[in-house]
């Protein structure tokens, strides 16, 4: 098989139809099951979320101005352990520890997290990219991220659990 | 019980000083570096029939262009990358290599020139989350916010690491810093990624080092050869999925079992430190201390010279050192050997018989690790 590219959000995961578990990014073999011999392939799978966020970062790196940024440890409700970014309209601090987060979007493979319960339009979300969407047009390694049109929304802590 | 001639042993180390910017090329440094270790094995050139030369940026053909202008035998050489355990796991290959028997005197040489990369090490861009502007620090960091996240440590008794590696790193003559610093240095230094700040993480030097393999049987009369008791080399699973045990905790369980010791019988460790929290985490993944406990009894003196416990990174680890990717692994194997040997002057661990080092290297983010080594050595 090949690896899907597909997915919602852009994250391709996978499912082992022996023993279900989910895999991402998606793999050609499952690693559960490599023991017992010739085990089926996994199956292109959609990684849903809701998340809880394990960990949250504050990167003060131009890497992705402005700085500084959240990087944000996530596990999934279907056990995967994510690295992903918080939302662009998010304050870096807004997400902590044991919040409920949906995948809102991704960013060339790397999801992007949102308030479970936010209003939608709190992250990128999965359908088209809304004209200027600062995380999911496409850009340039090494240049600039997009920035949004306009000003960053204040951050929804309110919608936080 | 006498012990056997074959046995592997460390017969010489060398290290070329770790400075932040060298004039000099990546041959030359590796040449200086592989001279003293010679010189520290009463062997010459031509004894060494196997080489392993460890880089992560360097220059294809490495070891050919660091042998070639001082007349190499035609004997095997190695290249060999493993992200910054590449020379330690050039290490495992060369114990390998007189093991088998494919020769009796096996050599590896670190090199690197990591002040060409600038102020960071890049993640690949075929890397997902380097092509997104992750970087080493930003994902470490996601770590050290995790571990403080469980186990409630406060960021400074992370801090407390640098303290402790920049204390030793003072006393050591190939490291970088040679100047202590305090606490409130290490945490009012500029921020990285929360919680870690620029004193938390180690710094690019350019420099070499070196170790020569052979048996117990073949090593120069007059030289001060170091057991070997085991080496335990491995690569991560997959980090979609928080594994059952850490690499290193792997590793470690395999090398106690081969050096037929524990943690508790260690005097004296090199364990990699290339963040303050990747020292906290390999502390307690080696068995050093139970887990969730690492951080606050460093923050409380733990595992630091002048105390009566092992001690963790005399020679100052990568944040004392400095951090030259494919030398380093070479130059905490020389550490170890110089603590074994007693020779390690004002930083020396006194009576230190039994060491380990501890190696991981990292950069592809769906592995919990690229590459990794737990070396046990005694004497």
């Amino acid at each position: 098989m090949t690896v899907p590219t597909g997915g919602a959000c852009g994250l391709a995961a996978s499912r082992c139809p022996a023993c279900g578990e989910v895999r991402y990014p998606a793999v050609l073999r499952c690693p559960s099951c490599s023991d017992g011999g010739p085990a089926p392939a996994p199956v292109p799978a959609v990684l849903a979320g809701p998340a809880r966020v394990v960990a949250v970062t504050r990167v003060h790196s131009d890497a992705r101005p402005p700085a500084p940024w959240a990087l944000v440890l996530a596990d999934t409700d279907e056990g995967v352990r994510l690295v992903g970014f918080a939302s662009a309209e998010l304050a870096p601090d807004a997400l902590g520890t044991g919040d409920a987060v949906r995948i809102a979007g991704s960013e060339n493979g790397v999801p992007v997290f949102a308030p479970l319960g936010a209003p939608p339009g709190g992250g990128a979300g999965c359908g088209p990219a809304p004209a200027g969407d600062a995380v999911t047009r496409p850009w340039t390694p090494g240049t600039a991220r997009p920035q949004p049109a306009t000003a960053p929304a204040a951050p929804n802590r309110a919608a936080t659990p | 019980m006498t012990r056997p001639a074959d046995r592997l042993v460390v017969a010489g180390v060398g290290v070329e000083p770790f400075v932040a910017r060298s004039p000099d090329p990546a041959g030359t440094l590796g040449r200086r570096a592989l001279r003293r270790a010679l010189g520290d094995a009463g062997l010459e050139l031509p004894d060494v029939g196997w080489w392993v030369f460890a880089a992560r940026f360097e220059h294809p053909a490495l070891g050919q262009r660091v042998l070639a202008p001082l007349g190499p035998s035609g004997a095997t050489i190695v290249n060999t990358e493993n992200a910054c355990a590449s020379a330690s796991i050039g290490f495992a290959l060369a114990c390998a290599a007189v093991q088998a028997g494919f020769t009796d005197v096996a050599a590896v040489v670190g090199v690197e020139r990591a002040s060409a990369l600038g102020a960071t090490v890049p993640l690949p861009d075929w890397d997902r989350l380097g092509r997104a502007g992750v970087t080493h620090p930003a994902r470490y960091a996601l770590e050290a916010a995790r571990y403080c996240a469980e186990t409630g440590c406060p960021p400074e008794a992370l801090a407390a690491v640098a303290v402790k590696n920049r204390r030793h790193a003072a006393a050591n003559p190939v490291a970088r810093f040679r100047a202590p610093v305090t606490l409130d240095d290490v945490v009012g230094s500029p921020p990285v990624a929360d919680p870690l700040t620029r004193l938390q993480c180690c710094a690019n030097a350019d420099g070499a080092a070196a170790v020569i393999v052979t048996t117990a049987g073949r090593a120069a009369p007059g030289s001060e050869p170091v057991d070997v008791l085991a080496v335990a080399t491995g690569s991560g699973v997959r980090s979609d999925r928080p594994p059952a045990r850490p690499l290193t905790a792997r590793l470690a369980a395999e090398a106690w079992e081969r050096a037929g010791a524990g943690p508790g019988d260690v005097d004296v460790a090199e364990v990699y430190d290339a963040f303050t929290v990747l020292e906290v985490l390999a502390t307690e993944d080696l068995g050093f201390t139970p887990p969730g406990t690492a951080a606050a009894r460093i923050a409380r003196g733990a595992f630091a010279l002048g105390g009566d416990g092992l001690v963790t990174n005399p020679g100052g680890g990568l944040l004392g050192r400095g951090h030259p990717l494919g030398a380093t692994g070479a130059a905490q194997l020389a550490e170890v050997v110089e603590q074994l040997r007693g020779r390690a002057g004002a930083r020396q661990v006194p009576g230190a018989r039994l060491g380990a080092v501890h190696t991981l290297g990292g950069n592809v983010r769906e592995l919990e690790a690229n590459a990794a080594a737990v070396v046990v050595l005694g004497r």
